[in-house]
Protein backbone atom coordinates (compact mmCIF):
# COMPACT_ATOMS: atom_id res chain seq x y z
CA UNK A 1 0.00 0.00 0.00
CA UNK A 2 1.29 3.32 -0.74
CA UNK A 3 1.79 6.28 1.59
CA UNK A 4 -0.60 8.35 -0.54
CA UNK A 5 -3.11 5.64 -0.59
CA UNK A 6 -2.99 4.83 3.45
CA UNK A 7 -3.68 8.52 3.98
CA UNK A 8 -6.55 8.45 1.66
CA UNK A 9 -8.16 5.27 3.11
CA UNK A 10 -7.35 7.03 6.71
CA UNK A 11 -9.10 10.19 5.78
CA UNK A 12 -12.43 8.41 5.02
CA UNK A 13 -12.58 6.27 7.67
CA UNK A 14 -11.73 8.88 9.88
CA UNK A 15 -13.74 12.13 8.92
CA UNK A 16 -16.56 10.08 6.66
CA UNK A 17 -17.64 6.76 8.70
CA UNK A 18 -16.40 4.72 6.31
CA UNK A 19 -16.11 0.46 7.34
CA UNK A 20 -12.37 -0.31 6.86
CA UNK A 21 -13.25 -3.63 5.41
CA UNK A 22 -14.46 -2.01 2.72
CA UNK A 23 -11.62 -0.10 1.49
CA UNK A 24 -10.06 -1.18 -1.60
CA UNK A 25 -8.92 1.04 -4.71
CA UNK A 26 -11.95 -0.56 -6.25
CA UNK A 27 -14.32 0.40 -4.32
CA UNK A 28 -16.75 2.98 -5.44
CA UNK A 29 -17.78 6.01 -3.52
CA UNK A 30 -21.05 4.70 -4.07
CA UNK A 31 -20.33 1.67 -2.77
CA UNK A 32 -19.00 3.14 0.23
CA UNK A 33 -22.56 4.99 0.40
CA UNK A 34 -20.96 8.01 0.07
CA UNK A 35 -23.88 10.46 -0.71
CA UNK A 36 -23.83 13.81 -2.06
CA UNK A 37 -22.61 15.74 1.13
CA UNK A 38 -20.08 13.33 1.72
CA UNK A 39 -19.17 13.75 -1.50
CA UNK A 40 -18.46 17.35 -1.39
CA UNK A 41 -16.85 16.64 2.23
CA UNK A 42 -14.34 14.26 0.37
CA UNK A 43 -12.97 16.96 -1.94
CA UNK A 44 -12.90 19.47 0.91
CA UNK A 45 -10.94 16.95 2.87
CA UNK A 46 -8.30 15.66 0.13
CA UNK A 47 -7.55 19.32 -0.69
CA UNK A 48 -7.05 19.92 2.75
CA UNK A 49 -5.13 16.56 3.38
CA UNK A 50 -3.14 16.89 -0.03
CA UNK A 51 -3.38 20.27 -1.30
CA UNK A 52 -5.07 18.52 -4.76
CA UNK A 53 -8.39 20.41 -5.76
CA UNK A 54 -9.92 17.25 -7.64
CA UNK A 55 -11.91 18.32 -10.65
CA UNK A 56 -15.64 17.73 -10.28
CA UNK A 57 -15.63 14.63 -12.80
CA UNK A 58 -13.45 13.00 -10.69
CA UNK A 59 -15.84 12.62 -7.86
CA UNK A 60 -18.93 10.80 -8.92
CA UNK A 61 -20.48 7.99 -7.36
CA UNK A 62 -19.39 5.60 -9.97
CA UNK A 63 -15.54 7.29 -9.00
CA UNK A 64 -13.23 4.46 -7.10
CA UNK A 65 -10.82 5.48 -4.48
CA UNK A 66 -7.94 4.52 -6.71
CA UNK A 67 -9.61 7.01 -9.38
CA UNK A 68 -9.37 9.60 -6.70
CA UNK A 69 -5.70 8.63 -6.22
CA UNK A 70 -4.50 8.75 -9.12
CA UNK A 71 -5.65 11.85 -9.60
CA UNK A 72 -4.00 13.32 -6.65
CA UNK A 73 -0.70 11.68 -8.07
CA UNK A 74 -1.34 13.33 -11.01
CA UNK A 75 -1.45 16.58 -9.51
CA UNK A 76 1.55 15.83 -7.42
CA UNK A 77 3.80 14.70 -10.16
CA UNK A 78 2.89 17.66 -11.90
CA UNK A 79 3.75 20.12 -8.88
CA UNK B 1 -69.66 32.29 37.18
CA UNK B 2 -68.33 33.10 33.70
CA UNK B 3 -65.77 35.15 35.33
CA UNK B 4 -63.59 32.42 37.07
CA UNK B 5 -62.68 31.56 33.65
CA UNK B 6 -60.71 34.42 33.86
CA UNK B 7 -58.18 32.21 36.25
CA UNK B 8 -57.33 30.75 33.16
CA UNK B 9 -58.04 26.96 35.22
CA UNK B 10 -59.94 23.91 33.06
CA UNK B 11 -63.17 22.80 33.55
CA UNK B 12 -61.45 18.94 32.06
CA UNK B 13 -58.10 18.45 33.17
CA UNK B 14 -56.23 17.35 30.38
CA UNK B 15 -53.67 14.21 31.46
CA UNK B 16 -51.15 12.95 28.89
CA UNK B 17 -49.13 9.37 29.84
CA UNK B 18 -45.82 9.42 29.96
CA UNK B 19 -45.13 5.55 29.08
CA UNK B 20 -40.80 5.91 28.15
CA UNK B 21 -38.16 7.74 29.23
CA UNK B 22 -34.44 8.22 27.96
CA UNK B 23 -31.34 9.85 29.69
CA UNK B 24 -28.16 10.66 28.40
CA UNK B 25 -26.72 12.83 31.00
CA UNK B 26 -23.69 13.18 32.69
CA UNK B 27 -25.22 10.48 35.67
CA UNK B 28 -24.49 8.02 32.66
CA UNK B 29 -26.54 7.03 29.74
CA UNK B 30 -29.75 5.19 30.43
CA UNK B 31 -31.98 5.58 33.41
CA UNK B 32 -30.81 2.89 35.19
CA UNK B 33 -27.71 5.21 35.33
CA UNK B 34 -29.24 8.12 36.18
CA UNK B 35 -31.46 6.89 39.22
CA UNK B 36 -27.78 5.18 40.70
CA UNK B 37 -26.18 8.84 40.40
CA UNK B 38 -28.70 11.24 40.95
CA UNK B 39 -30.48 9.37 43.88
CA UNK B 40 -27.50 9.39 45.72
CA UNK B 41 -26.46 12.73 44.69
CA UNK B 42 -23.13 12.04 44.02
CA UNK B 43 -21.88 14.70 42.21
CA UNK B 44 -20.70 14.85 37.98
CA UNK B 45 -18.37 17.72 37.58
CA UNK B 46 -15.03 17.54 37.09
CA UNK B 47 -11.77 18.92 35.53
CA UNK B 48 -12.39 19.17 31.56
CA UNK B 49 -9.15 18.58 29.39
CA UNK B 50 -11.82 20.19 26.52
CA UNK B 51 -11.81 23.41 28.94
CA UNK B 52 -8.32 23.48 29.66
CA UNK B 53 -6.92 27.16 29.58
CA UNK B 54 -10.60 28.50 30.13
CA UNK B 55 -11.47 30.67 33.13
CA UNK B 56 -13.31 27.87 34.12
CA UNK B 57 -12.29 24.46 33.03
CA UNK B 58 -14.39 21.90 34.42
CA UNK B 59 -17.89 20.92 33.39
CA UNK B 60 -20.39 18.09 33.66
CA UNK B 61 -19.85 15.71 30.99
CA UNK B 62 -21.25 12.71 29.31
CA UNK B 63 -19.37 9.62 30.39
CA UNK B 64 -18.59 6.31 27.93
CA UNK B 65 -20.52 7.61 25.30
CA UNK B 66 -19.36 6.32 21.67
CA UNK B 67 -21.52 8.17 19.28
CA UNK B 68 -19.86 5.89 16.34
CA UNK B 69 -20.43 2.57 18.20
CA UNK B 70 -24.28 3.60 19.07
CA UNK B 71 -25.61 5.20 16.07
CA UNK B 72 -22.66 3.52 13.40
CA UNK B 73 -20.19 5.67 12.70
CA UNK B 74 -21.72 6.56 9.08
CA UNK B 75 -24.46 7.96 10.64
CA UNK B 76 -22.18 9.78 13.31
CA UNK B 77 -20.70 11.06 11.49
CA UNK B 78 -22.68 14.06 10.18
CA UNK B 79 -24.38 14.79 13.42
CA UNK B 80 -23.45 17.15 15.93
CA UNK B 81 -22.83 15.74 19.23
CA UNK B 82 -26.75 17.07 20.32
CA UNK B 83 -27.77 15.03 17.69
CA UNK B 84 -26.26 12.00 19.39
CA UNK B 85 -27.32 12.81 22.55
CA UNK B 86 -30.78 13.84 21.14
CA UNK B 87 -31.25 10.47 18.90
CA UNK B 88 -29.88 7.75 21.68
CA UNK B 89 -32.21 9.39 24.07
CA UNK B 90 -35.32 8.94 21.70
CA UNK B 91 -34.44 5.20 21.71
CA UNK B 92 -34.20 4.83 24.79
CA UNK B 93 -37.58 6.19 25.55
CA UNK B 94 -39.04 4.79 22.56
CA UNK B 95 -37.95 1.12 23.67
CA UNK B 96 -39.02 1.95 27.84
CA UNK B 97 -42.09 2.49 26.46
CA UNK B 98 -42.54 -0.83 24.61
CA UNK B 99 -43.31 0.69 21.44
CA UNK B 100 -41.46 -0.57 17.76
CA UNK B 101 -40.64 2.04 15.19
CA UNK B 102 -41.08 -1.28 12.59
CA UNK B 103 -44.82 -1.34 12.54
CA UNK B 104 -45.79 2.05 14.45
CA UNK B 105 -47.77 4.83 12.23
CA UNK B 106 -45.38 6.76 11.99
CA UNK B 107 -47.41 9.60 10.61
CA UNK B 108 -49.11 9.67 14.30
CA UNK B 109 -45.62 9.84 15.36
CA UNK B 110 -44.38 13.59 16.40
CA UNK B 111 -40.78 15.07 17.51
CA UNK B 112 -40.82 17.72 19.63
CA UNK B 113 -37.05 18.66 20.96
CA UNK B 114 -35.80 21.72 22.93
CA UNK B 115 -32.33 22.78 22.55
CA UNK B 116 -30.60 26.18 23.35
CA UNK B 117 -27.86 26.24 21.14
CA UNK B 118 -27.91 23.31 19.25
CA UNK B 119 -24.91 22.49 17.05
CA UNK B 120 -22.80 25.41 18.50
CA UNK B 121 -19.71 23.32 18.55
CA UNK B 122 -19.68 22.23 14.92
CA UNK B 123 -20.39 26.01 14.39
CA UNK B 124 -17.36 26.75 16.28
CA UNK B 125 -15.10 24.17 15.08
CA UNK B 126 -15.51 24.74 11.22
CA UNK B 127 -15.23 28.88 11.97
CA UNK B 128 -12.19 28.09 12.96
CA UNK B 129 -11.43 25.94 9.95
CA UNK B 130 -12.74 29.32 7.54
CA UNK B 131 -10.39 31.90 9.72
CA UNK B 132 -7.46 29.70 9.90
CA UNK B 133 -7.46 28.11 6.23
CA UNK B 134 -9.88 29.86 4.12
CA UNK B 135 -13.91 29.70 3.25
CA UNK B 136 -12.79 26.56 0.95
CA UNK B 137 -12.54 24.13 3.81
CA UNK B 138 -15.06 24.75 5.38
CA UNK B 139 -17.57 21.64 5.46
CA UNK B 140 -20.67 21.16 3.71
CA UNK B 141 -22.18 19.19 6.86
CA UNK B 142 -22.38 22.24 9.01
CA UNK B 143 -25.66 23.20 7.52
CA UNK B 144 -26.84 19.61 8.79
CA UNK B 145 -24.91 19.86 11.96
CA UNK B 146 -24.83 23.07 13.42
CA UNK B 147 -28.80 24.16 13.06
CA UNK B 148 -31.04 23.81 16.41
CA UNK B 149 -33.45 22.12 14.09
CA UNK B 150 -31.61 19.16 13.03
CA UNK B 151 -32.06 17.02 16.57
CA UNK B 152 -35.48 16.77 15.93
CA UNK B 153 -34.93 15.93 12.49
CA UNK B 154 -32.28 13.23 13.04
CA UNK B 155 -34.58 11.67 15.40
CA UNK B 156 -37.24 11.56 12.72
CA UNK B 157 -34.70 9.82 10.19
CA UNK B 158 -33.79 7.13 12.95
CA UNK B 159 -37.37 6.29 14.59
CA UNK B 160 -39.44 6.98 11.23
CA UNK B 161 -41.63 9.38 13.73
CA UNK B 162 -43.05 11.24 10.60
CA UNK B 163 -45.18 13.38 12.44
CA UNK B 164 -44.90 16.72 13.45
CA UNK B 165 -41.08 17.50 14.08
CA UNK B 166 -39.92 20.79 15.76
CA UNK B 167 -37.62 21.98 17.62
CA UNK B 168 -37.98 24.87 20.20
CA UNK B 169 -35.80 26.90 22.15
CA UNK B 170 -36.81 29.34 24.83
CA UNK B 171 -32.94 28.64 26.89
CA UNK B 172 -32.74 26.82 29.76
CA UNK B 173 -36.50 26.05 29.61
CA UNK B 174 -36.74 24.99 26.74
CA UNK B 175 -37.27 21.02 27.59
CA UNK B 176 -39.94 21.92 29.78
CA UNK B 177 -41.33 24.06 26.36
CA UNK B 178 -40.92 20.87 24.52
CA UNK B 179 -43.44 18.84 26.73
CA UNK B 180 -45.65 21.39 26.98
CA UNK B 181 -46.05 21.91 23.17
CA UNK B 182 -46.10 18.23 22.91
CA UNK B 183 -48.84 17.79 25.04
CA UNK B 184 -50.84 20.18 23.02
CA UNK B 185 -50.40 18.04 20.02
CA UNK B 186 -52.16 15.53 21.73
CA UNK B 187 -54.82 17.28 23.23
CA UNK B 188 -55.08 18.44 19.64
CA UNK B 189 -55.17 15.15 17.75
CA UNK B 190 -52.26 15.70 15.67
CA UNK B 191 -50.38 12.95 16.97
CA UNK B 192 -50.87 9.93 18.79
CA UNK B 193 -47.23 9.63 20.53
CA UNK B 194 -45.14 12.39 20.45
CA UNK B 195 -41.15 12.15 21.16
CA UNK B 196 -40.26 14.84 23.84
CA UNK B 197 -37.53 16.50 25.49
CA UNK B 198 -34.65 18.59 25.34
CA UNK B 199 -30.53 18.09 24.15
CA UNK B 200 -27.90 20.14 24.76
CA UNK B 201 -23.73 19.81 23.80
CA UNK B 202 -22.50 22.97 23.90
CA UNK B 203 -19.07 22.24 25.48
CA UNK B 204 -16.67 24.32 23.39
CA UNK B 205 -14.64 26.66 24.29
CA UNK B 206 -15.99 29.88 22.93
CA UNK B 207 -19.57 28.76 24.30
CA UNK B 208 -17.82 28.07 27.86
CA UNK B 209 -15.71 31.59 27.78
CA UNK B 210 -18.30 33.08 27.41
CA UNK B 211 -20.98 31.73 29.90
CA UNK B 212 -17.47 32.35 32.26
CA UNK B 213 -17.05 36.37 31.61
CA UNK B 214 -21.14 36.66 32.11
CA UNK B 215 -20.28 35.68 35.59
CA UNK B 216 -22.96 32.76 35.06
CA UNK B 217 -20.55 29.95 36.22
CA UNK B 218 -19.37 28.77 39.25
CA UNK B 219 -15.43 29.48 39.54
CA UNK B 220 -14.54 26.55 42.55
CA UNK B 221 -11.51 25.32 40.04
CA UNK B 222 -9.84 24.10 42.78
CA UNK B 223 -13.04 21.48 44.20
CA UNK B 224 -14.88 20.72 40.88
CA UNK B 225 -17.18 18.07 42.67
CA UNK B 226 -18.36 20.81 44.97
CA UNK B 227 -18.64 23.48 42.78
CA UNK B 228 -22.50 22.69 41.92
CA UNK B 229 -24.56 23.46 45.38
CA UNK B 230 -28.48 25.02 44.66
CA UNK B 231 -29.55 26.80 47.89
CA UNK B 232 -26.10 26.30 49.50
CA UNK B 233 -25.07 29.50 51.50
CA UNK B 234 -21.38 29.19 49.22
CA UNK B 235 -22.87 28.67 45.92
CA UNK B 236 -21.00 31.17 43.55
CA UNK B 237 -22.54 29.96 40.34
CA UNK B 238 -24.03 26.97 37.67
CA UNK B 239 -21.79 24.50 36.28
CA UNK B 240 -22.38 23.40 32.28
CA UNK B 241 -23.62 20.53 31.82
CA UNK B 242 -24.82 18.37 28.53
CA UNK B 243 -26.78 15.61 27.81
CA UNK B 244 -30.38 14.84 26.45
CA UNK B 245 -33.76 13.64 27.83
CA UNK B 246 -36.75 12.28 25.53
CA UNK B 247 -40.01 10.96 27.13
CA UNK B 248 -42.81 9.43 25.28
CA UNK B 249 -46.05 11.11 25.70
CA UNK B 250 -49.28 9.25 24.76
CA UNK B 251 -53.31 10.06 25.60
CA UNK B 252 -53.84 8.41 28.74
CA UNK B 253 -56.83 6.29 27.09
CA UNK B 254 -54.44 5.34 24.02
CA UNK B 255 -51.55 3.80 26.86
CA UNK B 256 -54.18 2.01 28.75
CA UNK B 257 -56.04 0.27 25.13
CA UNK B 258 -52.44 -1.29 24.24
CA UNK B 259 -51.70 -2.08 27.86
CA UNK B 260 -48.60 0.37 28.41
CA UNK B 261 -46.66 1.11 31.87
CA UNK B 262 -47.67 4.52 32.73
CA UNK B 263 -44.64 5.91 35.19
CA UNK B 264 -46.78 8.69 35.88
CA UNK B 265 -48.93 11.76 33.78
CA UNK B 266 -48.00 15.30 32.28
CA UNK B 267 -51.06 17.12 34.04
CA UNK B 268 -50.43 20.84 33.34
CA UNK B 269 -47.96 23.10 31.35
CA UNK B 270 -47.44 26.93 32.56
CA UNK B 271 -45.34 29.80 30.47
CA UNK B 272 -44.61 32.81 30.59
CA UNK B 273 -42.17 35.60 30.15
CA UNK B 274 -40.14 37.87 33.07
CA UNK B 275 -39.65 40.86 30.28
CA UNK B 276 -37.06 42.17 32.37
CA UNK B 277 -33.19 41.33 31.68
CA UNK B 278 -31.16 39.30 29.04
CA UNK B 279 -30.02 36.81 31.84
CA UNK B 280 -30.70 38.66 35.23
CA UNK B 281 -34.23 36.66 36.96
CA UNK B 282 -36.89 39.19 37.52
CA UNK B 283 -35.88 39.83 41.52
CA UNK B 284 -39.64 39.83 42.16
CA UNK B 285 -39.62 36.45 40.89
CA UNK B 286 -43.17 37.59 38.63
CA UNK B 287 -42.48 36.31 35.72
CA UNK B 288 -41.43 32.71 37.07
CA UNK B 289 -44.38 32.78 39.41
CA UNK B 290 -46.56 33.47 36.63
CA UNK B 291 -45.62 30.63 34.85
CA UNK B 292 -46.05 28.32 38.50
CA UNK B 293 -49.70 29.73 38.91
CA UNK B 294 -50.35 28.88 35.24
CA UNK B 295 -49.15 25.28 35.43
CA UNK B 296 -50.89 24.96 38.55
CA UNK B 297 -54.27 26.34 36.56
CA UNK B 298 -53.69 24.28 33.82
CA UNK B 299 -53.98 21.34 36.18
CA UNK B 300 -57.17 21.95 38.08
CA UNK B 301 -54.60 21.56 41.52
CA UNK B 302 -54.28 24.07 44.13
CA UNK B 303 -50.89 25.02 45.53
CA UNK B 304 -51.50 22.58 48.50
CA UNK B 305 -51.88 19.12 46.22
CA UNK B 306 -48.29 19.80 45.05
CA UNK B 307 -46.14 17.84 47.68
CA UNK B 308 -42.43 17.81 45.54
CA UNK B 309 -40.58 20.59 43.31
CA UNK B 310 -38.01 19.69 41.47
CA UNK B 311 -36.23 23.10 41.17
CA UNK B 312 -34.51 24.91 38.76
CA UNK B 313 -31.90 25.65 41.16
CA UNK B 314 -29.24 26.68 39.29
CA UNK B 315 -26.95 27.51 42.15
CA UNK B 316 -26.19 30.86 40.91
CA UNK B 317 -26.79 33.12 43.75
CA UNK B 318 -29.71 35.05 42.10
CA UNK B 319 -31.85 32.29 40.56
CA UNK B 320 -32.21 29.91 43.87
CA UNK B 321 -32.70 33.30 46.20
CA UNK B 322 -35.28 34.37 43.53
CA UNK B 323 -36.74 30.79 43.02
CA UNK B 324 -37.31 30.21 46.54
CA UNK B 325 -38.95 32.87 47.06
CA UNK B 326 -41.52 32.07 44.67
CA UNK B 327 -42.16 28.90 46.28
CA UNK B 328 -42.69 30.00 49.56
CA UNK B 329 -45.22 32.71 48.27
CA UNK B 330 -47.17 29.95 45.64
CA UNK B 331 -46.63 27.12 48.15
CA UNK B 332 -45.25 27.76 51.54
CA UNK B 333 -43.21 25.46 53.26
CA UNK B 334 -44.93 22.05 52.52
CA UNK B 335 -43.31 20.46 49.42
CA UNK B 336 -40.02 18.88 49.57
CA UNK B 337 -37.89 21.12 46.88
CA UNK B 338 -34.61 19.70 45.09
CA UNK B 339 -32.59 20.73 42.81
CA UNK B 340 -30.57 17.73 40.66
CA UNK B 341 -28.11 19.77 39.23
CA UNK B 342 -26.19 19.47 42.07
CA UNK B 343 -25.53 15.65 40.67
CA UNK B 344 -25.61 16.73 37.08
CA UNK B 345 -24.82 20.60 36.22
CA UNK B 346 -26.71 22.50 34.38
CA UNK B 347 -27.76 20.93 31.32
CA UNK B 348 -29.18 24.25 29.74
CA UNK B 349 -31.59 23.10 26.24
CA UNK B 350 -32.05 19.46 28.29
CA UNK B 351 -32.18 20.76 31.60
CA UNK B 352 -36.02 20.85 31.94
CA UNK B 353 -36.05 17.26 30.36
CA UNK B 354 -33.73 16.15 32.06
CA UNK B 355 -35.86 17.41 35.20
CA UNK B 356 -39.33 16.56 34.16
CA UNK B 357 -37.96 12.84 33.48
CA UNK B 358 -36.26 12.95 37.08
CA UNK B 359 -39.26 14.68 38.17
CA UNK B 360 -41.68 11.24 36.86
CA UNK B 361 -38.86 8.61 38.31
CA UNK B 362 -39.76 10.62 41.88
CA UNK B 363 -43.03 10.22 41.94
CA UNK B 364 -43.37 6.84 40.40
CA UNK B 365 -40.91 5.74 42.66
CA UNK B 366 -42.32 7.92 45.28
CA UNK B 367 -38.39 9.02 46.73
CA UNK B 368 -36.94 12.48 45.92
CA UNK B 369 -33.41 12.62 45.14
CA UNK B 370 -31.23 14.53 47.16
CA UNK B 371 -29.75 18.67 46.15
CA UNK B 372 -26.27 17.33 46.37
CA UNK B 373 -23.64 19.64 48.05
CA UNK B 374 -25.82 21.36 49.80
CA UNK B 375 -24.35 21.45 53.25
CA UNK B 376 -25.50 24.87 54.71
CA UNK B 377 -28.75 25.94 53.45
CA UNK B 378 -28.74 29.87 52.68
CA UNK B 379 -30.79 31.65 55.05
CA UNK B 380 -32.47 33.31 52.99
CA UNK B 381 -34.37 30.39 51.11
CA UNK B 382 -36.76 29.47 53.91
CA UNK B 383 -38.36 26.13 51.89
CA UNK B 384 -37.75 22.41 52.39
CA UNK B 385 -34.75 21.59 50.28
CA UNK B 386 -34.24 17.60 50.39
CA UNK B 387 -30.47 17.16 51.44
CA UNK B 388 -27.72 14.15 51.79
CA UNK B 389 -30.43 11.30 51.01
CA UNK B 390 -33.33 10.46 48.70
CA UNK B 391 -36.33 11.11 50.72
CA UNK B 392 -38.98 8.58 50.67
CA UNK B 393 -42.81 10.11 50.88
CA UNK B 394 -46.38 10.13 48.53
CA UNK B 395 -46.22 12.68 45.91
CA UNK B 396 -50.14 13.77 44.95
CA UNK B 397 -48.32 16.12 42.39
CA UNK B 398 -44.84 17.55 41.77
CA UNK B 399 -43.78 20.79 40.12
CA UNK B 400 -40.96 20.88 37.32
CA UNK B 401 -39.52 24.57 37.13
CA UNK B 402 -37.51 25.68 34.12
CA UNK B 403 -36.19 29.50 33.80
CA UNK B 404 -34.07 30.36 30.71
CA UNK B 405 -32.12 33.52 29.80
CA UNK B 406 -34.12 35.84 28.08
CA UNK B 407 -36.79 35.73 31.10
CA UNK B 408 -38.36 32.55 29.26
CA UNK B 409 -39.73 30.33 31.93
CA UNK B 410 -41.57 27.25 31.74
CA UNK B 411 -43.35 25.06 34.05
CA UNK B 412 -45.20 21.47 34.52
CA UNK B 413 -46.81 19.78 36.46
CA UNK B 414 -46.47 15.69 36.94
CA UNK B 415 -49.27 13.39 38.51
CA UNK B 416 -48.62 9.94 39.51
CA UNK B 417 -50.23 7.65 36.64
Amino acid sequence: MSAQQDRLFTLVVDKLGVDPEQLSPTATLDALELDSLLLIELSVLVEKEFGVQLDETALTPESTLGDILAAIDAKVSVA
Amino acid sequence: MAGTQAQGRRTRRFDVAVTGVGLVTPAGVGVRANVERVWSGEPTAAADPDLAGLPVDFACRVPDFDAGALLGRRTAIRMDPVSHFGVVAARQAVEDAGLDPASWDGARVGVVVGTSLGGWSTVEREHGKHLADGAKFVSPLLMVMGPVNMTAGYIAMDLKALGPNQVVSTACASGNTAIGYARALLESGACDIVLAGGAEAAMSPTAMASLATAGALSTRTDDPASASRPFDADRDGFVAGEGAAMLVLERVEDARARGARVRARVSGFGASADGHHASAPDPTGGGAERAVRAALADAGLEPGDVDHVNAHGTSTPLNDITEAGVIRRVFGEKPAVTSTKGVVGHLLGAAGAAEAVYTVLAVEQRLVPPTANLTSLDPGIGVDVVAKDARAMEIGAAVNNSFGFGGQNAVIVVTPA
